[in-house]
C-alpha cells in the first residue's frame, strides 16, 4: 500500500472523545458486582517500624464492616515484587505500606472502620535519602537479601542481567557499568570540560482517575474476573493467577477505559484485592483516594547524575564521563540501566565511562513513567551539552547535528541505533522560525533553549482479527488498551487496508479471555505492533472478501476493487456485489462461503526509536525568580503520522508533562522518609495556565523501517526534552545553570544571587 | 474518598435563631456559609463541630448594596465571584475585587462566601494534613497534638493567616457588624484577628455572626493587592499584599495604609511604611524606602508553600511593585539584570 492514502493522515478526532465528554464511559469505579464489597487500606504511619500487633475489634464492630484483613489472613506469598508485597507481616518499609485491608458493605463503612484498627509499631531507623541509605551504617530496607534472589544467587552476588551485583549487604540493588575507549585519555584530548551534578525529584504520574480495581472470584476453580484500571491485562492475568495458585485460564482480566496511566498503571494492588475477595468469598472493590496514590503507589524514581565532557576548542566531543544514583524507593526496578544507555548513545563520543546505581530507600518502591529513565538523562546530557557549547562559543544545535547519532551507530551497550530519525529532528528545529529569529526574541528580555531527547520503542508480539457484519461493517478485534487514541489509529488502519471509509470499522476491545494477546501498553508500541497485526488481518480479510466476490461475480479476483461499500469489477460498476450480502452469504444457513475472519501476527524485534526536539522560550522574572515558557515548539519524528490531530495531542501532552518537571513537580519526603507532598494541594501538577501562550508542533516522518506505514511510537517521547530545553532557555536568560529540578522561584532565585554575588566580588 | 465526620445541620431562618443555636451549643457548634474551608477540613478532622449552624437560608445575610451615607455593604454570603465581578466595587476598591477574584480556583469562588473569606482559618504544613499524617507525627498543638513543630518550645501556634481579602479589608479601613446573643456590635476588621494561630479569630466570639462588611466611602481612596502563590490558581496565598492610599491633588500621598497577609496569624498592618509614604509622591526612592520598611515586620516562618527566606526575600518586591503599580510604573523586572 502506497501513498496516496484515502485514510491515513487525516485528523481524526478520538474515536471515545464524545464519550469521555458526555460522561458515558465507564471506568473500573464505576462497575457495579451484585454483593460487592469496599476495601479500604490501613497503611504504615512509619517509613521504618516493626508491627508489633493489629488490633481490629473496633473496626469490626462499626455497622457495615464484614472483615478486617491482616497478613495471617493471606497466604504466605514471597515479597519478590511489588505487588505481592500484600499487606505488611512483621516489618514494614515506607510510609503508606499496607498493613491491613477493611471490606465493608460501602465505601463509608469500610473508611470508617479503617479509622478504627490499631496498629502497634516499633518504629526503626529509616534511611530516606540515597545518602543515608549508601552509609556504611545505614539501615537496610531488605536486611535477608535482595527481594527475588535465591539465597545462593544474594551470596554469590550473582549477575542478573546488570553488569555487577553487590557482593554484601547494602541497600545498592543494582549497578550497570558502561564504556568505550579511554575516558582519561579523551579528557586529556579536551580542552573545556564542563563538570556539574544535576538531580531530579521523585514524581508521580499524577492521572486524573486513581488506581481501580474490582474482583469477582470464581467459587468453582478458585481464579477470578479481575476489573482493572490498567496498562496492561495480560501481565495482570498472570501474576493474579500466580498468587491466587491458578492456571492464568481460570482469571479473566478486563481491562476498563484508563482514565490516564503514564506508566503507572501496570499492576499494583490486584493480586492482593483478589486474595482478599476469595479470603471472603466476595466480590471487592477497591478504589484509591488520593492521599492513598500520593503514599502508597508507584512514582517515578529521583536521579542524581554527576557528568563531566569534554571538547576540543573546534567543538569535538572528546569524553563523556557519569555517575548516576537513582533512588528506588524499597524495590529494585529504578530505570538506571535506560539512563545510562540513553546518556551514553545520543552523541558520537570516543571516550564514555558510565557508572549507574540504584539504591533502595525507605520510600514506596518507584514504577514507570512515560519514557522512565530518559528525561532524567536528558536533563543532565542536554543541559551539559547546551553549556558546553556556550563555554566553546559554539552554535548549540550546530553542535548536536556534528555528534547526533544515525541509524547503525552503536549505542554504548554496542548494539546499533535502528534507523531513526534524530539528525532530521534537529535539522527540523533549527529550520524554524522561533530558532531562526532567536536573537529577535533574546532582545525582546527572553531566554532560548533547546534540547532533545530520544526513545528506544518497545516491541512485543501482538496479534488481531477482523470479522465482515452483515452490515457492511468490518470488526477488528485486538487486546490492547488504549492509552494515547490507538484505537483511532487502529480504524483509520484497517479501513484504509481493507478499503472502507473509517466510520465502517468498528474496534473491538477484549479482555484477556476473548482477545488475541497483545503486550502492555507501554514504551510507545501499541500503533508500532498491533497496528501491523490490524493491517494485516485487514488486508487478509479484504482478501476473503474478493475470493467470495469473485466467485459470485464469476470475475477474476484481480479484476475486482473494493468501493462504496461494495465489490466491483473494475470498468463494469454495474457488476457488484454489497460487502453487507457478502457477508450475509457467509452467515446463511447451507451457505456456501467460509466466514470473513482475517487474522494478522506480528513479532517485529526491531525497535523504532522515537526524537523529538524543543525549543523553549521563556522569560525570567530576576526579582521574584518565576520563570515563565512563553514558547515552546516540539518537533518530533514519528515516522508516519497515522493521524495527525492526535499524535500533536501527545505532543503537547507529553511537553506539558515536562514543564511538570521542569518547574513545577516533587514528591518530597522529610528526614524520616514522611511524605510531606500528600495531596493535590502540596503536589503542585501544572495547570492549563501554565501551559505556554504558543504550543507549537512540528511532524517529522522519517519512516521506520518495519512500523505500520512507516509509523514509530508517539508517546513517550515528547516529555524527555522540555525540562533540559527550559533550563537551557532560563541559562540563555540569565547566565545561570539550574542543575536542580523543579526550577522553583527559591531555586532560581538562589543562582540569581549567587551569580551577582560572584560579578559583585 | 474522605470522609465527613457525623453531625447534624440546622438550617437557620433568622439571624436570632442562628446565635440562639450557637449559644445553647457552645463549643460543639460552628457557622458554615459555603463550606469551602470547613468541609475539607472536617473531612481530614481538623475541625469536629456536632452541629453545622447554615447561613443560607438567611435573606438578610446576602446582597451587595451601597449606602447612603456613602461605602458599600457587603452581606456575608455574598460569593466570591460575586464581589469580584460587581461592576461598582470594581471601580471603587480595584484591590478587594481583585482578592476575592484570585482565591482559590473558579468553582471554589461560586461557592465560597466573602464572610468566611475574612474567616478562613489560619493554614500550616504540619496541620493542613490528613488525619493519618497528623497522626503519624504525632498531631501538632493546633488540634490534637501538644508541640509547634513550626517552632518547638513555642508557646503559641504560628499558622498563617491565609484570607486573601482580609488584608484588603484591613487596608480600605473596613468594619464588620457582629450580632450575638448579648447583641450586636460593629469592629474594624483588623480587629477580628488575634495573635495566634489557633485562637486566631479572638476579636469575634463562637457565638457571633458577622452579618455585615462595611467598606468606607471610596472617594479619593486607590488600592491594589498583590499575591504571591506556587501557581496562578487553586493555592492559597503564601503572601499577599494591600495598599490603600489617598494622594492630594500635587500627588502626595495624604493617607495609607499597607497590610501583609500570609507572613503571621494575623493581617500585619506596617505603619512605618504608610509613614514613609505620607507626605511624599509615590517615586522610586520613596517606593523602595516603604517597601524596606515591611522587609522586618514581615516574620513568615517554615511552614506554608516554597521557602521562609523566598518569602520573606519577597515581601518588599511585593510591597514596590504593588505601590509602582499605583504609581503608574513599570515592574522593575522589565529591567534586565544581566
Ligand atoms: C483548594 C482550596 C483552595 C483555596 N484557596 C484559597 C485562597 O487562595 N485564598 C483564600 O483566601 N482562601 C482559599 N480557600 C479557602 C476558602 O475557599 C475561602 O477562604 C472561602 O472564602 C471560604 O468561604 P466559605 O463561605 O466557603 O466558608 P466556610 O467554609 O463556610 O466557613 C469558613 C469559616 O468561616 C466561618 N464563617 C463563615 N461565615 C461566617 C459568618 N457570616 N459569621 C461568622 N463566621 C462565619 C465558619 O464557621 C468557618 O469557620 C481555599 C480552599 C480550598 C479548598
Amino acid at each position: 500500500m502506497t501513498a496516496p492514502f484515502h485514510w491515513i493522515g487525516q485528523r481524526a478526532p478520538l474515536r471515545d472523545g464524545r464519550a469521555k465528554v458526555l460522561g458515558a464511559v465507564r471506568y473500573a469505579p464505576d462497575i457495579k458486582v451484585p454483593g460487592m464489597l469496599h476495601a479500604r487500606l490501613v497503611t504504615s504511619p512509619h517509613a521504618h517500624a516493626r508491627v508489633r500487633g493489629v488490633e481490629t475489634a473496633a473496626a469490626l464492630a462499626v455497622p457495615g464492616v464484614v472483615a478486617v484483613l491482616t497478613a495471617a489472613d493471606l497466604p504466605d506469598v514471597p515479597a519478590r515484587h511489588r505487588h505481592t508485597l500484600l499487606l505488611a507481616r512483621d516489618r514494614v518499609i515506607f510510609a503508606g505500606q499496607p498493613v491491613a485491608l477493611v471490606l465493608a458493605a460501602d465505601e463509608a463503612a469500610a473508611e470508617d472502620g479503617a479509622e478504627r484498627v490499631f496498629v502497634e509499631y516499633e518504629p526503626l531507623p529509616a534511611a530516606a535519602t540515597v545518602d543515608e541509605a549508601l552509609a556504611p551504617d545505614a539501615p537496610l530496607v531488605w536486611p535477608e537479601g535482595l527481594p527475588g534472589e535465591t539465597g545462593e544467587a544474594a551470596a554469590h552476588g550473582a549477575d542478573v542481567g546488570g553488569e555487577e551485583r553487590p557482593l554484601q549487604r547494602s541497600n545498592v540493588a543494582n549497578r550497570v557499568h558502561f564504556s568505550r575507549g579511554d575516558v582519561a585519555q579523551g579528557f586529556r584530548e579536551a580542552d573545556v570540560v564542563v563538570e556539574r551534578t544535576f538531580t531530579t525529584p521523585m514524581v508521580h504520574q499524577s492521572y486524573l482517575e486513581p488506581h481501580a480495581v474490582v474482583v469477582q472470584p470464581d467459587p468453582l476453580t478458585g481464579g477470578a474476573t479481575v476489573w482493572s484500571s490498567t496498562q496492561a491485562p495480560f501481565y495482570v492475568r498472570e501474576q493474579v493467577a500466580a498468587v491466587l495458585g491458578v492456571p492464568e485460564s481460570d482469571v479473566r482480566v478486563v481491562a476498563t477505559p484508563v482514565g490516564g496511566g503514564f506508566g503507572g498503571k501496570f499492576l499494583l494492588y490486584e493480586p492482593l484485592v483478589a486474595l482478599a475477595a476469595r479470603a471472603v468469598g466476595r466480590p471487592v472493590r477497591f478504589v484509591m483516594t488520593r492521599l492513598e496514590e500520593m503514599i502508597a503507589a508507584n512514582p517515578a524514581a529521583a536521579g542524581r547524575i554527576h557528568l563531566r565532557l569534554g571538547a576540543r576548542k573546534d567543538g569535538t566531543l572528546t569524553a563523556l564521563q557519569a555517575e548516576l544514583t537513582f533512588d528506588a524507593g524499597c524495590f529494585p526496578g529504578a530505570p538506571v540501566g535506560i539512563a545510562a544507555v540513553l546518556l551514553g548513545s545520543l552523541y558520537t563520543i570516543p571516550h564514555v565511562d558510565i557508572r549507574g546505581v540504584e539504591v533502595l530507600t525507605f520510600k514506596p518502591s518507584t514504577g514507570a513513567y512515560r519514557a522512565p529513565g530518559a528525561p532524567q538523562a536528558a536533563f543532565a546530557i542536554e543541559s551539559a551539552l547546551d553549556e558546553l557549547a556556550r563555554r566553546l562559543g559554539a552554535d548549540p544545535l550546530e553542535l548536536r547535528l556534528r555528534h547526533a547519532c544515525r541509524s547503525g551507530d552503536p549505542m554504548i551497550h554496542g548494539k546499533p541505533w535502528p534507523g531513526m530519525g534524530m539528525a532530521e529532528v534537529l535539522e527540523a528545529l533549527s529550520r524554524h522560525p522561533a530558532w531562526q529569529r532567536r536573537d529577535d526574541t533574546r532582545r525582546a528580555g527572553r531566554g532560548v533553549g533547546v534540547a532533545i531527547g530520544g526513545w528506544p520503542g518497545g516491541t512485543e508480539p501482538a496479534a488481531a482479527a477482523c470479522t465482515l457484519n452483515r452490515d457492511g461493517t468490518l470488526h477488528v478485534h485486538v487486546g490492547s488498551v488504549d492509552l494515547t487514541g490507538t484505537t483511532t489509529a487502529f480504524a483509520l488502519l484497517a479501513a484504509e487496508a481493507f478499503g472502507i471509509p473509517p466510520d465502517r470499522v468498528r474496534i473491538v476491545t477484549g479482555d484477556t479471555a476473548t482477545a488475541p494477546y497483545a503486550g502492555a501498553t507501554g514504551g510507545s508500541k501499541i500503533t508500532y505492533t498491533v497496528g501491523a497485526a490490524v493491517m494485516q488481518a485487514a488486508e487478509e480479510a479484504r482478501q476473503q472478501v474478493l475470493a467470495i466476490a469473485a466467485e459470485e461475480l464469476e470475475a477474476d479476483p484481480a479484476d475486482l476493487e473494493i468501493a462504496d461499500g461494495a465489490v466491483r469489477v473494475r470498468g463494469a460498476p454495474d457488476r457488484a456485489i454489497s460487502l453487507g450480502s457478502i457477508a450475509a452469504k457467509t452467515m446463511a444457513f447451507g451457505g456456501r462461503h467460509a466466514p470473513v475472519f482475517g487474522h494478522g501476527r506480528h513479532a517485529e524485534t526491531t525497535n523504532a526509536p522515537g526524537f523529538c526536539a524543543q525549543l523553549a522560550e521563556v522569560s525570567v522574572d530576576e526579582a521574584t525568580g518565576q520563570v515563565r515558557v512563553e514558547r515552546l515548539v516540539v518537533v518530533q519524528d514519528v515516522g508516519r503520522a497515522i493521524n495527525p490531530l492526535l499524535v500533536e495531542g501527545q505532543m503537547m501532552g507529553g511537553s506539558l508533562q515536562g514543564i511538570g518537571w521542569a518547574l513545577h513537580e516533587a514528591l518530597v519526603y522529610d528526614e524520616a522518609g514522611q511524605p510531606l507532598t500528600a495531596s493535590w494541594s502540596d503536589y503542585t501538577v501544572p495547570h492549563v495556565s501554565h501551559a505556554p501562550a504558543r504550543l507549537e508542533t512540528v511532524i517529522v516522518e522519517v519512516p521506520a523501517e518495519h512500523g505500520p506505514l512507516g509509523a514509530r511510537g508517539v508517546g513517550e517521547p515528547p516529555v524527555i526534552a522540555t525540562a533540559a530545553a527550559v533550563a537551557n532557555a532560563v541559562a540563555d536568560a540569565t547566565g545561570v545553570r539550574l542543575t536542580e529540578l523543579p526550577m522553583t522561584p527559591p531555586r532560581v532565585l538562589a543562582a540569581l544571587r549567587a551569580r551577582r554575588g560572584h560579578a559583585d566580588g | 474518598m474522605l470522609r465527613l465526620p457525623p453531625f447534624d445541620y440546622y438550617a437557620a431562618p433568622s439571624v436570632e435563631e442562628a446565635v440562639a443555636a450557637l449559644r445553647d451549643h457552645g463549643p460543639d457548634a460552628m457557622v458554615v456559609a459555603g463550606g469551602t474551608d470547613l468541609f475539607p477540613k472536617m473531612k481530614r478532622r481538623q475541625m469536629e463541630p456536632r452541629l453545622l449552624v447554615g447561613l443560607r437560608g438567611i435573606r438578610d445575610l446576602y446582597g451587595i448594596r451601597r449606602l447612603e451615607a456613602g461605602g458599600y455593604r457587603l452581606g456575608p454570603m455574598a460569593t466570591l465571584t460575586q464581589v469580584s465581578l460587581h461592576p461598582e466595587l470594581r471601580a471603587a476598591y480595584p484591590g478587594l475585587t481583585h482578592a476575592a477574584g484570585v482565591v482559590s480556583s473558579p468553582q471554589l469562588r461560586n461557592a465560597g462566601t466573602i464572610g468566611g473569606n475574612l474567616c478562613v482559618d489560619t493554614r500550616c504544613t504540619y496541620y493542613d494534613q490528613s488525619y493519618h499524617w497528623r497522626k503519624a507525627i504525632n498531631f501538632c498543638m493546633k488540634k490534637d497534638g501538644e508541640i509547634c513543630w513550626v517552632a518547638p518550645g513555642s508557646p503559641r501556634c504560628w499558622a498563617v493567616s491565609s484570607s486573601d481579602t482580609a488584608p484588603v479589608f484591613v487596608a480600605l479601613g473596613a468594619r464588620v457588624r457582629l450580632v450575638g446573643p448579648e447583641g450586636e456590635r460593629v469592629i474594624p476588621v483588623g480587629e477580628l484577628y488575634g495573635r495566634d494561630g489557633i485562637n486566631f479569630l479572638a476579636g469575634k466570639r463562637p457565638d457571633e455572626i458577622i452579618t455585615d462588611i462595611l467598606l468606607p466611602p471610596a472617594e479619593g481612596w486607590e488600592s491594589v493587592y498583590l499575591k504571591l502563590r506556587r501557581r496562578g490558581s487553586f493555592d492559597f496565598p503564601i503572601l499577599g499584599v494591600a495598599v490603600a492610599l489617598r494622594r492630594r491633588e500635587d500627588g502626595t500621598v495624604a493617607e495609607a495604609r499597607v497590610v501583609l497577609g500570609a507572613v503571621e496569624s494575623y493581617p500585619v498592618e506596617v505603619e512605618e511604611a504608610a509613614a514613609t509614604l505620607v507626605g511624599h509622591r509615590l517615586e522610586p526612592d520613596v517606593i523602595e524606602a516603604a517597601a524596606k520598611a515591611c522587609f522586618k515586620p514581615a516574620r513568615p516562618l517554615d511552614n506554608t508553600d516554597l521557602t521562609l527566606y523566598y518569602r520573606k526575600k519577597m515581601v518588599p518586591v511585593y510591597v514596590a511593585r504593588a505601590l509602582r503599580r499605583l504609581a503608574g510604573l513599570t515592574d522593575e523586572a522589565q529591567r534586565r539584570t544581566a
